[in-house]
């Protein structure tokens, strides 16, 4: 082997073994960062998801009570022998007590926690959510809509009611 | 040009700084996880509680006979004419579910402690008429709780209202 050839040799080992340029170190950590990130937004996410859940199995079931609030006054117009839609509005609150108020936005009918109860009776325990009921009614048939918003979600439920008991 | 070796002090420094910045990222990841689990714990405390909720619920819809106790409320199942109790137990923070003398748990303290339950019944008439006048045409049953996940407890109220449909029915297979 010829001098020449031992050099140029070396000058390849060299080449081989050079270190990273800051280009190449800044291209890693960035591939690594996005990666680290996308993992944390990913999992943040899912938590804030989890905890939407929470409110939102609440929202179903203030929603269903709802219904079945206008069901329980219905009934006990008919068992009264009054109008089966007497005392109700086409959009109104209403709550275990069966006090119906007129409203027609939802906003105004907050719910508060009142001795670990559900009313629109406003109390120091406010919560996030509010609830509105709307009747379309035709002859001996109407539509009840209960919707409940809490924060910038809604929850709606609707089932037809009859002026004869099912 | 004359390449230099690292010295031992900028082999440490540089360990040092890759150390301090996996504890970092070790510590953020850790913390993520633990409250991923956390945040699951209370997810499946909370399918319990609504299971157990929907179940009374549907029951009492289709219940028959309803009277209120003092820590709860029973009934009859329209499909075998059993009796049905709720009932809560204020020492181990549970509801019982009791069917004739079979008693089993509801709402399982080790997911979801209940300190507060109470239940509301209304519309019961007291004269006759061509209605079943001993239901009641209303019944609400509230809760409060802690949904339990490790370190961390997520205070939580549920509420359900039922208008029993049997509630108007002058007579049911039951003999009411």
């Amino acid at each position: 082997m010829s001098m020449q050839q031992l050099q140029s040799q070396q000058q390849g080992r060299l080449l081989l073994n050079r270190s990273q340029t800051i280009v190449e170190i800044f291209i890693a950590l960035m591939i690594f960062s996005i990666a680290f990130i996308s993992l944390i937004v990913l999992v943040n996410n899912y938590i804030k998801i989890l905890k939407t859940a929470k409110d939102r199995i609440i929202a179903n079931f203030l929603a269903q009570e709802g219904i079945d609030l206008v069901i329980a006054k219905r009934n006990i117009n008919k068992a009264q022998k009054l109008n089966w839609l007497d005392g109700f509005y086409n959009n109104f609150c209403i709550d275990i007590n069966l006090n119906i108020i007129q409203s027609n936005d939802i906003s105004n009918c907050p719910l508060y926690i009142n001795n670990n109860q559900f009313t629109h009776t406003p109390s120091s325990t406010s919560t996030t959510f509010s609830r509105l009921i709307s009747l379309t009614t035709s002859t001996h048939i109407a539509t009840v809509t209960s919707m409940v918003q809490f924060e910038d979600q809604t929850v709606e439920l609707q089932t037809i009611i009859t002026d004869w008991i099912p | 040009m004359k390449k230099r070796s690292f010295t031992v002090l900028e082999v440490m420094t540089a360990i040092l700084i890759f150390l301090i910045g996996i504890g970092v990222i070790a510590g953020m990841y850790v913390n993520l996880v633990k409250h991923y689990l956390i945040s699951q714990n209370i997810q499946i405390a909370l399918g319990n509680v609504k299971l157990a909720l929907e179940k009374i619920w549907r029951e009492m819809k289709y219940g028959i006979n309803f009277s209120t106790t003092t820590n709860g409320l029973i009934y009859q199942r329209i499909t075998d004419c059993k009796k049905v109790t709720i009932s809560y137990e204020p020492t181990s923070k549970s509801i019982l579910y009791i069917l004739d003398n079979n008693t089993s748990t509801l709402i399982d303290p080790e997911y979801f402690e209940v300190n507060n339950f109470s239940v509301y019944a209304t519309g019961s008439l007291a004269n006759s008429g061509d209605y079943n006048i001993t239901s009641f045409k209303l019944i609400t049953i509230s809760l409060g709780g802690i949904a339990r996940a490790k370190s961390i407890d997520v205070p939580v109220n549920l509420q359900i209202s039922v208008a029993p449909i049997n509630s108007v029915f002058a007579s049911t297979t039951c003999g009411f």
